[in-house]
């Protein structure tokens, strides 16, 4: 059984209690598809609520998408828009979108390609991003890791170690109160250390970009690579 | 699926806490968090001293405040974050601070409130981020727009709520956190 819904969706909104999600963004896809449950459309968005059931759905590349779980799974395939998503208790993966702004209170929070702004937080679980834009990316218990970032990073870990690989001379403030803290940068960015914002506002103009770390009880390590 | 009609009552539940702080305890020792505590509680009466709210009670190091309109808690939330923020840089205030905040019918028992209100505006903390204040569809929709723009931040579900609470943060007019913004 499937419910289609009309072509030019611009967002999707995907609600369930304790059911998974897995939204699939197909090439050349013109409408959005439901395995299992109904769609209601209005302008130009649907959406689904599935209760404690599955939701599969494939929806044209591009578009937009809004999520909120309970304790389902939520999983994102392919090329997609702005991604919102919630979770209480479930892990999220997002393939690549444009945007990423991705919560969960203690499932894991994995985001492969952001193009822009990429806002990760996991209470407990671990936090992985490979390429992103800026990001603003926060933990309890688990690691952060961003991989790629092409843009400013904020990045707060509780009692996990927080890994950033930049991709060029952008900003970056970490903090973490248990954990140990590596930066790297690529070689030739001179990155000014320092452990407080206002200790980067007295220093000097000779470096190319501010990272302000602090990490409570671990040691701190930025790097040229 | 949303909660955009008006709350039946604007009673307003705000919920604070402290990111970090069983660890900090850990690493640094009960007098060290003794003092942030300390340092939390003058950060909420200032907070609170046009008198148009209150603290109901301290729940380990988070805070749960009531105000009778969320233009009050807005107010007084900013006042805590910002307080936060410059603790942070130039007194060595150790910790962040996270914020949710829900509208609605609330009963009180005695000193306290309950409720679903109450506890939707404790969910809706859980999911802030550090330095950041997530407020329910009840809330923005409530309050004026002269302290900042609240983006969407999706939907979230509530054990014992039909429906999904939306979800927005606040992005204030002036942030540490807009230091960087591309």
């Amino acid at each position: 059984m499937s419910w289609p819904a009309p072509a030019n969706v611009a967002v999707v909104r995907i609600s369930t209690t304790s059911g998974s999600v897995r939204v699939t963004a197909e090439p050349g896809r013109t409408d959005v598809w439901s395995r299992s449950s109904p769609v209601t459309s209005a302008d130009e968005s649907v959406t689904i609520d599935g209760g404690s059931s599955k939701v599969e759905m494939l929806v044209p590349e591009g578009t937009d998408l809004v999520i909120g779980t309970i304790s389902g799974k939520v999983t994102v395939d392919g090329r997609v828009g702005a991604v919102s998503a919630l979770t209480t208790s479930g892990r999220i993966f997002v393939d690549h979108a444009v945007s990423v702004d991705a919560r969960s209170t203690s499932g894991r929070v994995e985001v492969a390609h952001s193009d822009g702004e990429c806002r990760v937080m996991s209470t407990s679980g671990k936090v992985q991003v490979g390429r992103c834009g800026a990001a603003d990316a926060a933990s309890g218990a688990g690691r952060i890791v961003l991989a790629d970032a092409h843009g400013p990073v904020r990045a707060n870990c509780t009692s996990g170690r927080i890994t950033v690989s930049m991709a060029g001379a952008h900003d970056v403030d970490a903090e973490t109160v248990s954990g140990r803290i590596e930066i790297s940068f690529p070689s030739g960015v001179r990155p000014l250390v320092v452990s407080s914002a206002a200790a980067a506002a007295e220093a000097g103009p000779d470096h190319d970009c501010t990272v302000i770390a602090r990490s409570g009880s671990s040691r701190v390590v930025v790097s040229n690579r | 699926m949303t909660d955009r009609h008006a709350p039946e009552s604007t009673d307003t539940i705000l919920f604070t806490d402290l990111v970090g702080f069983t660890e900090y305890t850990d690493a640094c020792g009960d007098s060290a968090a003794v003092a942030v505590l300390d340092q939390q509680s003058t950060i909420a009466r200032d907070a609170l001293a046009d008198g148009r709210g209150r603290l109901v009670k301290e729940i380990g190091d988070g805070l749960m405040f009531w105000f009778q309109h969320p233009d009050d808690a807005l107010r007084a939330a900013i006042s805590v974050l910002g307080a936060v923020d410059t603790a942070r840089e130039h007194h060595g205030f150790p910790l962040g601070i996270r914020m949710g905040m829900h509208c609605g019918e609330v009963t009180a028992r005695g000193d306290d409130f309950v409720g679903q209100t109450v506890n939707i505006a404790s969910r809706v903390s859980d999911l802030a981020g550090p330095g950041e204040l997530v407020a329910s569809e009840a809330v923005v929709g409530s309050v004026g727009s002269v302290y900042g723009r609240f983006e969407p931040v999706g939907p979230a579900r509530v054990r014992g709520v039909a429906a999904p609470i939306w979800l927005h943060r606040l992005v204030p007019v002036h942030s540490r956190r807009s230091r960087l913004r591309p």
